[in-house]
């Protein structure tokens, strides 16, 4: 559905991210993990075309992404980006509406259609008493979540999260990642998710992409990539594996 | 859509009444009935375009500090306050001094002005992670210092009996309104007001972000140059007519997110109307407060504006 063929990302001459390939399929999550700095959110970033791509090129369903307008490519990449704080009063339900913009032109007020898929959003992410509330008024975490019901509202089938579960409680960690787990089962959305939480990663995603200093050091199932060794050539850590007896998946237990 | 065109009927009467009342009201009564001609010279001649103007210029100002502030993230961003109220006022001074009465030199060199101080706040106050609000208030007050001062030396190039008329033409003044200035200033309120308001829905989009925006669907690019020139354009033909009117472009946007919310399809073409009324009545009290002397409209506006710039620097 997406694929990125050997892409490069510069910032003023410095590559952040060089040679990176990988493919985003239909029904399958993958997790993006690596230490602070090692090109996650450029490799984010250049998937939806947000920054552009110094070598290499970006698919969206075998078409060149850098042919296709950004609304086009919204239609059909939603992005949950880290959290942004916005000084003007915007309440949660026209927050999660601006996800709609790429179906409208850049006048205009949203149809049923904008309104249905924006209010489904809201309930999905458990948002219902929030709708009316400004964003400034809300935790972070409430906020983590209405940044989600925006990427659900825009309805793309490519989903690019970045740190999604980064503010969020427990309980909400799960819902964050159920709701995307759903989405891709259910719709057959293809997921890429930044998280820093191996067992997360191992628990719900397809696909572990591991990456070092700007290039892809290991990709694969979780059981091939969570490694002792690839743990401890990443981030420098010992870990424990063993099975995490609930769901059968692997479990990392740092050692401290 | 409903609730903008209520709102726009309500602030229609508003700015309606403001007229009339700016029109009867001043240093003498006068009504359209009368049929003394003294009387009729007031209002027709010195009046109306003056309070017409005075419409025109709030208008401009508003939209175009409306506009700003959602593409620029920054509810401080103002025309005035960005220094590109005084980028237009150099680019007048000059087709002033240079060009003399050469009728179009002045409102296009405050178009430029107002246009090449809007690229450079822009560029000193964008670092690689993006804008701040401080730096973006720093950014204005350097560049709108340094063009005063500019704007001061070229001052010295004047005559006495000039330099009253100057100064308090920098400070934002309606008394020397001319009908062509009105048309003028008319028709650019109304390009770019249309031009902001195609563009607010995407606006609401910039105002959370330039990263949103890029990631749901806004070609950034594009609106930023349309915004910036639709600002330049106001604020150019309003700077060439009246001089700086400080703070309208803070003062009506911000009350109007008090009473309607953020949504820019309606803050940004209500901001014209409401801009209109807010400039025409604050002339009326420039015009009655002290009369039978007059102050600048400016020095009414800055009065008001300024305590408010104060309280949303604090709470933010």
């Amino acid at each position: 559905m997406l694929e990125a063929r050997d892409i490069s990302v510069e910032y003023n001459g410095n590559a952040v991210l060089a040679s990176a390939s990988l493919k985003l399929s239909p029904g399958r999550i993958a997790a993006i993990v690596g230490a602070n700095g090692a090109g996650k959110t450029s490799l984010i970033k250049a998937l939806n075309g947000s920054v552009p791509v110094a070598k290499g090129e970006i698919l969206l369903d075998g078409r060149s992404l850098a042919s296709l307008s950004r609304a086009e490519i919204a239609r059909n990449i939603a992005v949950v980006a880290q959290e942004t704080e916005s000084r003007f009063p915007v309440t949660v339900r026209e927050f999660v509406l601006t996800g709609r913009f790429a179906y409208g032109s850049s006048f205009g007020w949203e149809n049923e259609r904008d309104i249905e898929a924006a209010e489904r959003a809201i309930a999905d992410c458990e948002l219902k008493k929030f709708a009316a509330r400004r964003m400034n008024d809300l935790s972070g975490g409430e906020r983590q979540r209405v940044v989600l019901a925006r990427a659900l509202a825009s309805e793309g089938r490519v989903l690019l999260l970045d740190e999604p579960t980064a503010n969020l409680d427990l309980a909400h960690q799960t819902l964050m990642f159920r709701l995307v787990v759903e989405r891709c089962a259910e719709h057959q959305y293809a997921a890429a998710i930044i998280t820093h939480d191996l067992n997360l990663a191992a628990e719900f995603a397809d696909e572990v992409v591991m990456l070092a200093k700007g290039r892809i050091a290991h990709m694969g199932s979780p059981a091939e990539v969570l490694t002792r060794a690839n743990i401890r050539e990443i981030f420098n850590v010992e870990v424990l594996l063993d099975t995490n007896p609930s769901s059968g998946k692997a479990r990392v237990t740092q050692v401290y | 859509m409903k609730r903008a065109v209520n709102i726009a009927v309500v602030l229609l009467a508003v700015l309606a009444a403001a007229l009339a009342a700016a029109l009867l009201f001043g240093a003498e009564w006068a009504t359209p009935f009368s049929t003394d001609a003294g009387e009729r010279a007031i209002l027709f001649d010195i009046r109306l375009p003056r309070v017409l103007l005075g419409a025109c210029v709030g208008a401009s100002l508003a939209v175009a500090g409306a506009g700003l502030q959602a593409l620029l993230r920054n509810p401080l961003a103002e025309p005035y306050l960005l220094g590109v109220s005084n980028g237009a006022a150099l680019g007048t001074m000059l087709a002033f001094v240079v060009f003399g009465n050469y009728v179009f030199a002045r409102p296009l060199l405050a178009f430029a002005g107002a246009a090449i101080a809007s690229m450079i706040v822009y560029s000193l106050a964008r670092t690689r992670a993006g804008m701040n609000v401080e730096r973006l208030v720093l950014s204005g007050v350097i560049v709108t210092t340094f063009l005063s001062s500019v704007i001061i030396m070229l001052t010295t190039l004047l005559d006495a009996a000039r330099l009253r008329s100057f100064t308090f033409w920098l400070l934002g003044d309606l008394s020397q309104a001319t009908w062509s200035g009105v048309y003028l200033s008319f028709g650019a309120a109304v390009i770019a007001t249309i031009i902001l308001t195609t563009q607010s829905r995407a606006l609401n989009l910039m105002m959370l972000g330039e990263r949103d925006a890029v990631d749901f669907g806004v070609e950034v690019g594009r609106v930023r140059l349309l915004v910036f020139g639709a600002s330049s354009l106001v604020v150019g033909a309003a700077v060439a007519a009246s001089g700086s009117v400080g703070y309208v472009g803070l003062i009506v946007p911000h009350l109007l997110r008090l009473a309607v919310g953020s949504d820019n399809r309606i803050v940004v073409p209500m901001s014209a109307i409401a801009g209109a009324a807010f400039v025409v009545l604050a002339d009326l009290g420039a015009r009655v407060a002290i009369a039978p002397r007059e102050l600048p409209v400016g020095a009414v506006t800055a009065l008001l504006g300024a305590p408010l710039f104060i309280y949303l620097l604090r709470k933010n």
